[in-house]
């Protein structure tokens, strides 16, 4: 950088230049953009050149068609100095006006990945997620980690439904929404750990939002950490969502198959169809040569299980299973009706799968939470003599769970063991080993409010107690993740707990270190058991955020007390992304946290910043909407405030041209290769060839003609369409729809679902219509998913999509390519994740064409880099093109050109720079439909060509040989050899349609004529 | 091996013992297989050449004559079939230039016909032959559907086989005592036909065809054939036909018993077996080459057990050597339970060895020891 700095210096002969990028560099975000340039796609100067033409020249393609405009779309590549280049794309669109700049160039920090990269959690941030359909507070860190390989800063799990509870913008209302992005990255800024009145904490990094309450305008809005003082109001949850109000359990959800290899437990009860399932899966092999025994292969994630026929044959015949086979096969939810067997002392001890999760379970729970501990063979509970009415509920409940109990009077103290063969090690995986260990189980969190106040009340009864001078319940915990899980515990039941901490002597050296959590006044009488007749000491909560927090939904304000700088350690800070709603819960005790929002693309912004940054040169931009009056305005990026500055403007009088003409001068090589601006506008003329392209490169000038003056259709937005949404997508619309009624909620969210459908999928699935959205259970929201795959459904509305229809797809194919053949295959839309797209494929070959080119496109634009990670790529690879007559090593290597068109409303791609398809089955099979079908078409036409060139291969072989055959046998003869040869070419040229079939009668003859036999004889 | 011989023209004078006759023959029916095409062509009808196919498809053990003969199916070579059409060329051109040289009254070699038909095809870069290879096939084609010989159509091969003994032929009017020719021998040639090799005088007891021409070497040195008064001939790896012939005559005009050492390998035992009941390639004229009654000596790898052969001078089979004596196995030829028990045997044992491997236990053990005893107890593998 400092070469390229003193490089201009001296062309300049002042410092001008360098002073204006000083200015420009002086700040971080510059230091980011360098770091993060390979997400924005400018990951090298080739590649930047082609990004900012490819911004510019979509835009304009765009705001075209928008305005059902022919484009007219003209590039030029001049370069000014040594990789320095003015890049200029001019469009005969509407022209914009100067309000609009802020938001066309200006959207770059707010919403972009820019701005939200730079927020962050640190590691050990506790966070509330539900992932896998199973609700756990662990750090942000470790959870982040278990995503991202080595080295990665960003991953997309749109696809894995992990849901985190964020509120809505317009109730502010807690529900649970997906999260489309993790992301980890090195710590740049400081980090601050924030911590309220009610001693709720959370680490940040300076630049992170918060949500606070802004008295002026009387809103909750997001301010930076490090602009929140001590006394300001901080967003926390009042009411977190339950997640589910599950009622059973399943216990084999708690089990790991390698803790139970060789243990000696068996599901028993096992019907025929799981058996016939699980062997359809499994592999059988032999590992021996002499094929003795055969076993069974299992595999699951890579690793494989083998299991020996003979085993297995006893197993069917019993209609049972090993546990941990049952647990790698991933059949819990198959063998729900089973009972779980073990033989103790040559007694057979059963127990069922499912586990009714009822009070006196979750007080057992709680108990166990408060006083058990866990030991290979027991658990055990210690209470003091005075706690003795526990004992009998305990022994109670255990026996109701098949376990046998002892009591051991000691002499202060009741130790109470339970046996049974999978309690403990339930019970550690649920409540933890330990005391500092212990922690909440999962599905606690997931379970209703009324279950999880028996938990909570049980908890408190074993290690709490009620205050009554101090008008609290209180809870002492050394476990810090117990205390943390019983915070969120409170806030899922509507309470605003407090946390303290407590240091104290402790008993022998180790200083003893505990948490309490606090419950106040009135909120004591959520629970079914402690009572309290005053309402919260007033001074308790300051009175104004207390009277704030009643306003508002679902969130609640409290006090920062404390802000603390930390300059060290956390290398790496952590965030996550939630699209629509931009927050999540996070910190000890649960503090609202924002995010930043999700976007497809970044934009001409990022254009408008690197130009600034690699030159220190302002963008020009030259507009007009058609009134005479041509604008012209440098613009830059103040980057301090995220917002562009338009230095200066001037206005002339035009001609009559309306349109946007953009200027940049960046850093940048030119090269003319495979991903080349040559390329992408041959590629962008082929997918639009109703625009007209004009490209003047440093190395001429080059125009891609229009061919057609039709623009395609234009798009729509709808809504989702049923075929392909998930449970959990369904799950979380059913709890944020506004309609009253199943049947409603199906005919308002979806398009294409009439009441008819409506009520077939209801009655399909056995639910009642007019059932509450969010009444239903998780069995019932199944049971619906299953239901709409057998009520049929509209294919979902095309003319939301934009497809380029076979006419342009072939017209764009032969203006620029001129083949002898091409095709082209458009399929019907098609779902996924209930967004519609649909897929057209073209298939060029020969003419002009001399090797195999795939132009991929999503929406009408090319996609250049990333090839290996894209769908369509993908789906060409795993066509057999061989079966087509094409020769293929992987992808075709003929002289084919394969042209592929996602349109969508939403087409999911892989990251952020929009290069390629992500991977979803459905688009996959949709593309490898459309290819099957356009290789047919080619192969038919090949076969043709094919067929021709061997008839005339054959009669040239033919004619080839006549001379000397007829010489020979007029030697032979003493005929006249021009006879001969006549007469036989002749032959040759009137047998030739029919030489085909001689042939295939007689090939089999001849083949042995001359000798086989390798004898070695003269 | 097909001959790749530095062979010229060997510009005879007119063998007055030639049959005119056969002569006349043979064209005749080079002539007439040209007219059968001929008047295909001009009936605008696909033309064929019928040729007896020469494969382990199309021939049988013959168990009274104990030779392999030529069985009675044929393949149509016909010119409308890219796969076969330069083939028919070729048979054609093969077949003008036998007749030419059989007017000329010449005796060429087989490498001389392939220059002579070898020429550019006009207007491409191909050639009516492209090697020795292309073409020599092409004439065994022409004698096996004309049911001629090779020699019948004037064409010779390269010489290869050598012959010392107390043995006097007349060859070409030239009188040769093979006692008399020094470290070389007598070179056989490769017509051995009557008409051009009369045997004059022998008074050996036995033939003794040694595959390898180093051990026939060490052989002669020895005076082998002097102390047991026999015959020592080789025929250099795979005996040319005329070494075949000359055995051939020597055992049914002299009486002699035939003898064979090879080397204990599949390709041993194939040359002793072409010797005696003849080729797959040549199957149309085995009863002039094979000799039934030949005997094998050895090497057998049951030998070594039996001498006391040093193990480390046994080679390993290797992958080809597995795979041809199986193929072995299933020939009719090789049915005699002695020969099973052999191949099992070498395959059991997993060795094979060369004849040059009983130098191991001394140089003149195979002349001093081996043999004599072998010859004298009558050890003979049928």
């Amino acid at each position: 950088m400092a070469e390229v700095q003193q490089k201009e210096a001296q062309k300049n002969g002042e410092g001008e230049a360098v002073k204006k990028i000083a200015e420009a560099r002086e700040i971080s975000v510059s230091e980011f953009f360098e770091k993060n340039r390979h997400l924005l796609g400018y990951d090298n100067k080739i590649k930047a050149l082609l990004m900012i033409v490819k911004e510019a020249v979509d835009n304009s393609l765009d705001a075209c068609e928008e305005a059902r405009i022919i484009p007219d779309i003209y590039v030029k590549i001049e370069e000014l100095d040594k990789e320095k280049y003015k890049i200029t794309v001019r469009d005969n669109g509407p022209g914009i006006t100067k309000q609009q700049i802020p938001k066309i160039f200006g959207t770059l920090l707010y919403g972009s990945k820019f701005h939200r990269l730079r927020q962050s959690l640190t590691a050990d941030e506790p966070i509330m997620v539900l992932a896998g359909g199973k609700m756990r507070i662990l750090p942000i860190g470790e959870f982040v980690d278990s995503y991202l390989s080595a080295g990665q800063e960003e991953i997309d799990v749109s696809s894995l439904d992990i849901l985190v509870p964020a509120f809505d913008w317009k109730e502010y209302r807690y529900a649970f929404r997906k999260v489309s992005h993790l992301i980890r990255h090195r710590r740049g800024n400081e980090v601050l750990r924030i911590r309220t009145t009610s001693n709720r904490e959370i680490k940040v990094t300076g630049c992170h939002s918060l949500f606070t309450y802004d008295k002026g305008s009387k809103r909750v809005k997001e301010a930076e950490a490090r602009s929140l003082k001590v006394g300001d109001a901080l967003v926390i949850p009042k009411r977190l969502p339950s997640g589910g109000g599950i009622r059973e359990i399943n216990v084999l959800d708690y089990m790991e198959w390698r803790d139970f290899r060789k243990k000696g437990l068996y599901v028993h009860g096992i019907s025929k169809a799981v058996f016939d399932m699980l062997l359809s899966k499994a592999q059988r092999i032999h590992k021996k040569v002499d094929k003795s025994r055969a076993f069974f292969r299992f595999c699951r994630n890579g690793e494989t299980l083998d299991v020996s026929e003979d085993c297995l044959r006893f197993c069917v015949n019993g209609g049972y299973l090993p546990l941990y086979l049952v647990l790698f096969a991933g059949l819990g939810n198959h063998v729900k009706d089973c009972v779980i067997r073990t033989y103790c002392h040559g007694k057979i001890t059963g127990m069922q799968v499912i586990w009714e999760l009822t009070p006196s379970f979750m007080r057992f729970l709680g108990l166990f939470a408060a006083e058990g501990h866990v030991d290979v063979r027991q658990i055990g509970f210690t209470f003091g003599k005075h706690e003795d009415i526990y004992l009998e509920e305990i022994a109670r409940t255990a026996r109701t769970l098949g376990a046998n109990i002892t009591v051991e009077q000691r002499e202060s103290s009741i130790r109470l063991k339970v046996f049974g063969s999978l309690l403990p090690y339930l019970m550690g995986r649920w409540c933890g080993k330990g005391a500092k260990n212990k922690k909440a189980p999962e599905f606690v969190f997931r379970t209703s409010c009324e279950l999880r106040q028996h938990f909570l009340d049980a908890l408190h009864q074993g290690d709490g107690h009620l205050v009554k001078g101090r008008n609290c319940l209180m809870l002492n915990t050394i476990s810090r993740s117990l205390a943390n899980d019983v915070m969120y515990l409170w806030s899922m039941q509507g309470i605003i707990a407090s946390l303290q901490t407590r240091a104290g002597k402790g008993l022998g050296r180790n200083p003893y270190f505990g948490y309490v959590v606090c419950v106040y006044g009135d909120n004591i009488n959520r629970s079914h058991i402690f009572r309290t007749a005053k309402p919260i000491e007033p001074g308790r909560v300051q009175n104004h955020l207390a009277m704030l927090s009643a306003l508002w939904s679902d969130l609640a304000f409290a006090s920062i007390k404390e802000i603390e700088i930390i300059n060290s350690g956390h290398d790496y800070v952590y965030d996550i992304s939630v699209p629509g709603c931009e927050n999540f819960v996070g910190g000890t005790g649960g503090i609202a946290c924002h995010n930043s929002r999700g976007q497809q693309g970044l934009g001409i912004s990022v254009a408008v910043l690197y130009s600034q940054l690699t030159t220190g040169m302002p963008t020009e931009i030259v507009s007009s909407t058609g009134d005479r009056q041509v604008h012209k305005y440098t613009l830059k990026i103040e980057v301090k405030k995220n917002a562009p500055v338009i230095l200066s403007e001037e206005t002339a009088n035009g001609d009559g041209w309306h349109g946007v003409e953009v200027r940049f001068i960046s850093e940048g090589i030119y090269r003319e290769h495979k991903q080349s601006v040559l390329e992408y506008l041959k590629e962008t003329a082929i997918a639009n060839p109703y625009a007209n392209v004009t490209y003047e490169s440093p190395n001429g000038r080059v125009e891609f003609k229009r061919a057609s003056a039709t623009l395609p259709k234009e798009p729509k937005e709808i809504k989702p369409h049923l075929y392909g949404v998930e449970v959990g997508i369904l799950a979380r619309m059913l709890h944020d729809t506004k309609a009253r009624s199943v049947k409603a909620f199906f005919v308002t969210e979806f398009t294409r679902v009439g009441g008819k459908s409506a009520s077939d999928i209801c009655q399909k699935a056995g639910v009642d219509e007019r059932t509450g959205p969010r009444n239903l259970t998780d069995e019932q929201i199944v049971s619906l998913v299953k239901a709409v795959k057998e009520v049929k459904l509209s294919r979902p509305p095309t003319d939301v999509l934009s497809p380029l229809g076979d006419k342009l797809v072939q017209e764009g194919l032969k203006k620029e390519l001129n083949p002898d053949f091409v095709t082209s295959v458009s399929r019907p839309p098609a779902v996924y994740r209930g967004w519609p797209f649909q897929i057209e494929v073209g298939m060029a070959y020969g003419g002009s064409i001399n090797e195999p080119r795939i132009i991929r496109l999503a929406n009408r634009v090319p996609l250049l880099y990333q090839a290996g990670d894209c769908a369509i790529i993908k789906s060409i690879q795993e066509l057999d093109w061989k079966r087509y007559g094409i020769e293929a090593e992987n992808i075709p290597t003929e002289p084919i050109a394969i042209f592929v068109h996602i349109a969508s409303v939403w087409v999911p791609f892989t990251s952020e720079s929009k290069e390629a398809v992500a991977n979803y089955p459905i688009i996959i099979k949709e593309i490898k439909l459309a290819l099957q079908e356009a290789a047919r078409k080619l192969s038919l036409y090949l076969s043709g060509v094919r067929r021709a060139e061997l008839q005339a291969e054959r009669k040239s072989i033919f004619e080839r040989y006549a001379e000397e055959t007829g010489k020979s046998l007029a030697e032979l003869t003493k005929e006249s050899a021009d006879k001969i040869i006549g007469n036989l070419k002749k032959l040759v040229s009137s047998s030739v349609g029919m030489i085909e079939a001689i042939e295939e009668d007689e090939d089999q003859g001849e083949g042995e004529a001359s000798a086989t036999e390798n004898s070695g004889e003269e | 091996m097909p001959n790749k011989g530095r062979g010229r023209v060997m510009a005879e004078k007119k063998a007055e013992t030639r049959s005119e006759g056969i002569d006349k023959l043979v064209t005749r029916r080079l002539e007439e297989m040209g007219k059968n095409v001929v008047s295909q062509i001009d009936a605008q009808r696909n033309p064929d050449i019928i040729l007896p196919i020469r494969a382990l498809s199309n021939i049988f053990f013959d168990e009274h004559h104990k030779i392999i003969k030529l069985g009675n199916k044929v393949s149509h070579r016909t010119y409308l079939n890219v796969a076969h059409t330069r083939k028919f060329m070729q048979t054609c051109l093969v077949a003008a230039e036998c007749k030419k040289i059989i007017e000329q009254n010449v005796t060429t070699s087989i490498r001389d016909l392939y220059y002579a038909v070898k020429r550019t095809i006009p207007g491409t870069e191909e050639n009516t032959v492209e090697e020795q290879a292309e073409s020599d096939p092409i004439i065994e084609d022409i004698e096996a559907a004309l049911n001629t010989l090779r020699e019948q159509l004037h064409l010779v091969a390269d010489r290869k086989g050598y012959v010392a003994g107390p043995i006097t032929v007349v060859d070409a009017g030239d009188e040769i005592d093979a006692a008399r020719m020094g470290s070389s021998g007598w070179a056989i040639p490769s017509n051995v036909e009557s008409e051009i090799i009369k045997f004059k005088e022998c008074s050996a007891d036995y033939v003794l065809v040694i595959e390898k021409d180093a051990v026939w070497q060490r052989l002669n040195e020895d005076k082998f054939w002097k102390k047991n008064n026999c015959l020592i001939l080789t025929g250099k790896g795979q005996p040319a036909r005329g070494t075949r012939r000359l055995i051939n005559r020597l055992h049914r005009e002299l009486k002699l018993p035939v003898y064979v050492i090879a080397d204990a390998d599949v390709w041993g035992y194939y040359i002793y077996s072409v010797i005696k009941q003849g080729s797959i390639n040549l199957s149309f004229i085995s009863d002039r080459l094979g000799t039934p009654e030949a005997k094998f000596i050895g090497l057998t790898t049951q030998d070594v057990n039996k001498f006391n052969i040093p193990k480390n001078v046994t080679i390993k089979l290797n992958k080809g050597d597995i795979k041809r004596a199986q193929e072995l196995l299933n020939y009719v030829w090789f049915k005699p339970k002695e020969w099973h028990q052999e191949i099992n045997h070498m395959l059991q044992v997993g060795y094979k060895l060369e004849l040059e491997a009983l130098s191991a236990k001394g140089i003149r053990f195979i002349s001093q020891e081996y043999l004599p005893q072998k010859i004298g107890n009558k050890e003979f593998m049928p």
